[in-house]
């Protein structure tokens, strides 16, 4: 038995994958302990970025848009 | 290289340039994104950093931020929403208050500090990215940001940077472990 890709937990994690191959790397997990615990893994850590990702993109965008609009008035002066 | 706030005020207080900017740096995204976050609008922002950076040392120039007493978080948000409250306080008295503003100063007032916490958890997962981008080697810091910040596929960004897509993940992996660790150090120092 072939393990899984980390291309396919990635995709299968951030529902990616159609709904046939979603359900055979669910099949596949029930069965090998390993790719059971990368997966579990790979959610964790989908958690702790998913967490910061919307935010952190607000605060950038903000950020650039501020230092733009100073910029711009600081060359019309 | 990561500074504590104490030794950062410490330097800052003592009239080293470098740790200024450094202070001025490191606070004004947080700064700014809160300041757009409650309203006030783009020109009143760099009034508003000044105050803040300002406030550590206003009120008392042998200020000496004493960790023992509380958060760094606790304070810079009590100076916040202090500085945020005198903005809105002076703009009304400059009658340039609309209904819209004045809605949003009492929503301000009661929503600050949940608002704040999240805020600064951003803060410091911002602040980690900075240590990521600057310790690690570049093709590690990138191929986790196009994948996971910038949302392309694996092999997009195993193709815009000449690598396969199992280094993709690993680069991925080595950075999430980095800015686990390096949240953890940031926020310890808090209850130093």
């Amino acid at each position: 038995m072939s393990h899984l890709t980390d291309a396919t937990i990635d995709q299968y994690v951030k529902k990616q994958l159609p709904d046939f191959e979603r359900l055979s790397v669910k099949v596949h997990t029930v069965f090998c302990r390993e790719c059971a615990k990368r997966v579990r893994q790979y959610h964790e850590d989908e958690a702790f970025i998913g967490a910061y990702r919307e935010g952190f993109g607000k605060m950038n965008s903000s950020f650039s848009d501020i230092q733009d609009f100073l910029n711009e008035k600081e060359v019309l002066k | 290289m990561y500074t504590t706030n104490s030794e950062l005020l410490e330097k800052v207080r003592e009239g080293d340039e470098a740790a200024w900017r450094l202070f001025r740096d490191t606070y004004r995204p947080l700064i700014y994104h809160c300041a757009k976050q409650w309203g006030l609008t783009p020109d009143d922002y760099p009034e508003l950093e000044q105050i803040v950076l300002l406030s550590f040392f206003r009120v008392n120039p042998n200020f000496v931020y004493d960790p023992q007493k509380g958060k760094f978080r606790s304070y810079l948000g009590i100076i916040m929403k202090n500085c945020i409250s005198s903005i809105f306080r002076h703009k009304k008295q400059r009658a340039e208050m609309n209904k819209a503003l004045e809605n949003q100063e009492a929503e301000f007032d009661d929503s600050f500090e949940e608002e704040w916490n999240r805020e600064w958890k951003i803060h410091l997962f911002w602040l980690s990215m900075k240590n990521a981008a600057e310790q690690m080697p570049e093709k590690v810091f990138q191929a986790f940001e196009l994948l996971e910040m910038k949302g392309k596929k694996a092999a997009e960004v195993a193709s815009t940077l000449g690598i396969s897509i199992p280094s993709v993940y690993n680069y991925r992996k080595k950075v999430i472990d980095f800015l686990r660790g390096n949240i953890a150090e940031i926020s310890s120092e808090e209850v130093e």
